[in-house]
Parts: C-alpha cells; sequence; structure tokens
C-alpha cells in the first residue's frame, strides 16, 4: 500500500522542483478558481462551502499517531464569474474564513482558539487558447489582492494569531494556471483533464513592521476523469481526480522557516448534479495518499467542498 | 576519577578556568572548560564571606577549590572540606543563542568587551509586565505537549542493544540537575519536542524548560500552589524565548527569569535551581550510571529527529526581537549570568 502511494507520488513528480507551509491551511483561494468552458454572454454565481481539517501530524514522510491538535477552516467563498465572448472571461472571488484550533489538554477536556473575518480577493482572466470538437485548452492569470483579516489576536490575551491562522494573507499573490480537457474517453460523455496552477506570493509586514512573512510558492496538479450519468430524469457527473500540490518553504525576513514546505499527493472525488439547466449543485471530498514535508507539520485529514452554483445569460 | 574524553575533539581548552569578578554587586565565579561543553556560575559569598577560588583541574565534577581546602563541584557543593555538604547560592545562569540575551537585556555586558550604550522603553499594559509587541502566538495551551514525571533508565553501555542503538550521541547536550544525592539528564533532544518536564529530583518537585528557538534551559522549583498541576507550554513566544503556563491560573511565566509575566500570579517569582548543561559524552565519562531520560516518553517521537530543521545554523530568528545585537552570529551559543535584570554573556572561549 506505502509501496503504491510513493510510486503515485514519483509518478507525478516534476523533476527539479524546489520546495510550502507550516500548517497548511489558509485560505483555500487558488485551489477554489477551476478554469472552465464559458461561452460568450455567459454568468456564473456560485456560493461554495469548503471543510478543511487538520488533524494529522507529519515528520517528514511518516505520521506522528498521538497528535494533540485539530486545525479546522470553515470558509465560505462566492465566486462571479462573466464571458465577454467564447475566448474571454473574468472572474472574481470573495471569502469569509473561519479557523479554529482545538488542542487536547494534557489536564483534560480541549481548548479552543478561534480566528475568523473576510478572506482576500482574488480576479481571474482566462482566455480559451484551443477550441476543438474533442479537446479545448484555457489558459487564465490571477491576481490575489490583500483584502483580508490579517491581525485577528486572541481575545484573551491580546496577541494576533500566526499568519497561517490569519483570514487574509496579506500579501498581493499571482498565479498562472491552464487546463486541458479532451472529451470521448471511454464513454461519448467521458473527458480527462489535466490543471496546472503556479502561485506566487509577495511579503507580507507583521508585528508592527517588525518581521516579513512570505508564504511559499504553490505549484497544483490536478489531473482527473470526469463523466456524466443519466439516472431517471436527472444528470450526475461524478469524477475521480488525483491532486499534487508542492509548495516551497515560507520565507521570515527572507530566510527559509522550518516546518512549512512540501509535498502533497490527495485523491478527490467529486459529484455535480444538474437540477435544472441553470443550477447545479456540486461537491468533492478530498483525501490525502501521501505525504513528504518540510520538518513537522500538521497537514490535511480530509476536505471537503459543497456548492451551488447558477448560470444564466445575458441578454 | 579519570577525565573523560571530551566530545567533538574541539580546539578549546579541557582545562577548568574560572573567571572571579563582582557582577551587579553580587561576587560571582564563573568556571567552564570549553572542549567539555560546560560553565557553570555561583555566588562567591558563604555565609556572608567572599570566597577565593582557584581550578581544579582533572577531576570533573570537581571543579574548583576555595582557600579553606573546600572541593566543589558543577552544582556548586562542596563535596570535600570543613564545608562538606555546604551549597553555593546559584546565580541565574545559562547557556542560549546570543540573539536572546541581547534582545532581553539590550547592551548587555560582554564579557572582556563591555556594555553598548542603548536606550530602549518599549511599552508594555496593565495587563502584561513584558510589551506585547514582542510576543508571538505559535500555537495554544498544549500545543506542544509537555512531559509530566517520564521514564528515566540508567545508561550502561554494555546494556546497549546492538540492531537498537541508544538515541543520545556523544555530542548531544543535555541538562543535568542534582537533588538531594539524585541526579537526573533531560537531553535537548527530548527537550526539543517537549520544551517542559515537570518532575521530581531527589524529592524536589523541579519543571526542566528548554526553548529551542533560543536555545535556553531553566530549571524552576515548583511552588506549593504549581506541586500538583505543573506548568505546560502556552505556544506564546517573547523575543522569540517560550513562555510557559501554570495549569493551575494559566498564568504565563518569562522562562529566563522565572517570573510571571501575565495572568493572576503576574509579578510572582519562582526559585531557580542549578543544573550542569553539557554534552552526553562529557557527562556520561562523569558518571559510572547516569540516570537518563528514556525515550520511551508515550509519545509517537523520533527523539533522533530534530525538529527544527537547519534552525541552529540559519540566521533566522522567528519571532521579532526587542534589540537585534549584532557583536555575535545570532545563534552562537553562550553563557549568560542575570543579576537584578543586567546580564553579563561570556564566550566559550574565553574558558
Amino acid at each position: 500500500m506505502r509501496m503504491t502511494k510513493w510510486l503515485l507520488l514519483l509518478l507525478l513528480l516534476p523533476a527539479g522542483l524546489a520546495g510550502q507551509g507550516c500548517c497548511s491551511g489558509g485560505t483555500p483561494l487558488s485551489g477554489s478558481l477551476g478554469l472552465e468552458t464559458l461561452t460568450a454572454k455567459q454568468w456564473q454565481i456560485e456560493l461554495m462551502l469548503d471543510y478543511n481539517t487538520q488533524s494529522t501530524l507529519v515528520s517528514g514522510g511518516s505520521k506522528l499517531e498521538d497528535n494533540p491538535r485539530n486545525r479546522l477552516t470553515y470558509a465560505g467563498l462566492l465566486r462571479l464569474s462573466y464571458a465577454f465572448s467564447n475566448r474571454w472571461s473574468l472572474t472574481g472571488l470573495l471569502s469569509w474564513v473561519r479557523q479554529e484550533e482545538k488542542i487536547d489538554r494534557i489536564a483534560g477536556g480541549t481548548t479552543t482558539i478561534r480566528a475568523q473575518g473576510p478572506g482576500d480577493l482574488m480576479l481571474l482572466t482566462q482566455y480559451a487558447v484551443l477550441q476543438g470538437k474533442r479537446y479545448s485548452l484555457l489558459a487564465g492569470a490571477g491576481i490575489e489582492l490583500p483584502t483580508g483579516e490579517t491581525s485577528d489576536a486572541n481575545p484573551d490575551t491580546g496577541i494576533p494569531f500566526h499568519p497561517d491562522m490569519q483570514a487574509g494573507r496579506g500579501a498581493v499573490a499571482c498565479l498562472g494556471s491552464t487546463l486541458f480537457t479532451y472529451n470521448g474517453v471511454l464513454r461519448p460523455s467521458g473527458n480527462v483533464f489535466a490543471q496546472a496552477t503556479y502561485r506566487i506570493s509577495s511579503s507580507a509586514e507583521r508585528y508592527e513592521r517588525l518581521q516579513s512573512y512570505q508564504f511559499g510558492n504553490e505549484l497544483r496538479l490536478l489531473t482527473g476523469y470526469s463523466d456524466q450519468l443519466l439516472i431517471g430524469e436527472q444528470l450526475f457527473a461524478p469524477s475521480l481526480m488525483l491532486l499534487y500540490r508542492h509548495t516551497q518553504k515560507d520565507l521570515l525576513n527572507g530566510l527559509p522557516s522550518p516546518n512549512t514546505g512540501g509535498q502533497w499527493l490527495h485523491l478527490r472525488t467529486g459529484l455535480q448534479w444538474a437540477v435544472t439547466p441553470k443550477i447545479e449543485i456540486r461537491s468533492f471530498v478530498e483525501w490525502p495518499l501521501a505525504w513528504q514535508l518540510e520538518g513537522t507539520q500538521l497537514t490535511t485529514t480530509l476536505r471537503a467542498r459543497l456548492s451551488i452554483r447558477y448560470q444564466w445569460y445575458a441578454k | 576519577m579519570p577525565v573523560p574524553a571530551g566530545p567533538g575533539g574541539g580546539s578549546g581548552s579541557t582545562s577548568v578556568k574560572l573567571i572571579q569578578e563582582e557582577f551587579n554587586g553580587i561576587p560571582i565565579v564563573v568556571a567552564g572548560s570549553s572542549n567539555r561543553n560546560l560553565i557553570v556560575a555561583f555566588s562567591r559569598e558563604v555565609n556572608g564571606v567572599v570566597r577565593e577560588f582557584t581550578p581544579v583541574q582533572g577531576q570533573l565534577p570537581v571543579i574548583m577549590e576555595d582557600e579553606q581546602g573546600n572541593r566543589w563541584n558543577v552544582f556548586g557543593k562542596a563535596t570535600f572540606g570543613p564545608d562538606k555538604g555546604a551549597q553555593l547560592v546559584y546565580v541565574n545562569s545559562g547557556v542560549g543563542y546570543w540573539f536572546v540575551f541581547g534582545a532581553f537585556y539590550p547592551g548587555l555586558d560582554l564579557w572582556g568587551i563591555g556594555e553598548r550604550g542603548v536606550n530602549i522603553s518599549p511599552d508594555t499594559s496593565a495587563d502584561w509586565q513584558i510589551p506585547t509587541a514582542y510576543v508571538g502566538q505559535g500555537t495554544g495551551f498544549d500545543g506542544i505537549p509537555a512531559l509530566d514525571a517520564p521514564p528515566f533508565i540508567t545508561y550502561s553501555p554494555i546494556s546497549i542493544d546492538p540492531d537498537n542503538p541508544f538515541y543520545m550521541e556523544d555530542e548531544d547536550l543535555v541538562i543535568v540537575v542534582s537533588q538531594n544525592g539524585e541526579t537526573k539528564i533531560y537531553p535537548h533532544k527530548i527537550l526539543d519536542w517537549h520544551e517542559v518536564i515537570n518532575d521530581e529530583v531527589g524529592g524536589t518537585p523541579v519543571t526542566v524548560t528548554y526553548c529551542p528557538l533560543t536555545g535556553t534551559g531553566k530549571v524552576w522549583k515548583r511552588s506549593a500552589a504549581d506541586m500538583d498541576a505543573g506548568f505546560g507550554v502556552s505556544g506564546l513566544l517573547y523575543n522569540s524565548n517560550l513562555l510557559s503556563f501554570d495549569r493551575a491560573t494559566e498564568s504565563f511565566w518569562h522562562q529566563l527569569e522565572a517570573t510571571a509575566v501575565f495572568g493572576d500570579r503576574m509579578e510572582e517569582r519562582l526559585e531557580l535551581l542549578p543544573f550542569v548543561e553539557t554534552s552526553w559524552g562529557t557527562w556520561r565519562g562523569l558518571s559510572p550510571s547516569p540516570l537518563i531520560m528514556s525515550e520511551e516518553t508515550g509519545y509517537n517521537r523520533d527523539y533522533t529527529d530534530y525538529p527544527y530543521g537547519d534552525y541552529k545554523s540559519s540566521a533566522l530568528v522567528a519571532y521579532p526581537l526587542l534589540y537585534d545585537d549584532d557583536r555575535l552570529p545570532k545563534k552562537q551559543r553562550v553563557f549568560s549570568v542575570i543579576v537584578n535584570g543586567k546580564a553579563r554573556v561570556y564566550q566559550f572561549s574565553d574558558f
């Protein structure tokens, strides 16, 4: 089993990658901006609820069994997209993030610390590079603006939480993404897809500008297969995906921060339900398959999302 | 007793050197051997009289002799002479990374060089004894689990299973605490992962604290209020240094000064106990059957794995410092003596 995990990880390892995140939670923005084919004058609005529990303590590639901590991230995300033409579209993403860290106390009981607030704003422009009958290639470029809360503090002590507990990252980030889709695989309605996203972060000032903190740059590779099934009169689209994520170490005053950065391989299963031609309900659940992390980090145990999407055309 | 071979084969001296002087009104003796990775400090005042010491070579753990013929060991205990059994007063002292002493005591006295003129008056609040601008939150209470009464083993090289090598290497640093005839060894390797250990040594309730981000160890004598509950790791750091909390009131405690800086017990002070920090190779040569912590702590940790990557050798400091003193490299291990809010730092090369 372990062998299989590592084989999968190796197969997906791009050569020459450098190295991310202490507690790898944070606002799930870059993983929420999926590219997708839109047609001219199409509007989409989607409300997403994202849940991420991090109760797995990992040292390097080994799981430590007696972790007292559980980091829970609840995020509400609102996405609005508009296609100016069959090739060009623009997407905006707003978020609200709540993070909790529950710690099992040695003397018994549990302590919970909570941070919450508006997350950062992300804007993405998308261009359809290739549009064939059976394939498409989309490319996108985006910017993350530091509109989120970065100074939420513990109410008992007045001390600000660590940057990875804050709803916002406090820094401008840029991302580039590309998605290739090939239709008609195995079945006429089946398709395979692969998406690569790279996110580069600038540094943020904290502790009254005494320190700069820069989250590590991040690469995400998502590949999978999806199909459409008509059950009764309802149209469902199940999917199975592999997500590889690699982040460099965070930088503190320009120096690599210990216990940040690493590689993750996750399995994601998704299901979409076209309730009506205009309304879709979408969901996915994601589990870690393998990791190789820098130092000791709390990492994802389970992630899940439920969203509802409404789409229409401008006249 | 023969002097054991020094670990690492460094270029420092294996002989004991003494520095006897007055610091901030207190007559002190600082005794050390750089190649043994060992420096200790005590008040020279015994029963109101200031003693003069001479170093004793080749007799570790005995390090010095006074003019009355008493021989004193590394814990400041008279092991021979008319005052046999007497105890020198421990002066708040210990090893740590240079940057932390520079941050806590701006402009401190660097032995052989002197003080630096620094005038800093940080803001404090009514709730805190320390400036909160230099306090950072890593995790929460018990996010790093402290240990309570951990198991110990009596080390014997012949009992080590060759297929399961002992987790300690000769160059690994240890904190050695001796009380009422019992001596216990607390390795940095375990303290790196737990930071606070509540234990008893010779019937004395002690809390051994170690901050891996500042490389500082201190041993506190638990008060009656903390006797049963003990201390834990708060997840907060001041000047990048561990703030512990007492489990009884959840007040925060400053590691170096053993004083509460926030909470119901603010300004209360605990007694600091003498300890020796040295390398395992040095100490196991001094004791025929050393009592050292077992790595079976009840936690699933690989204690041979240092949890902070290249932190020891990098210039990285994880949280903001009140003052960044650049006279020495940030992570240089130095020995500090702290008296009434002032500090003097000695380099290992001074010994």
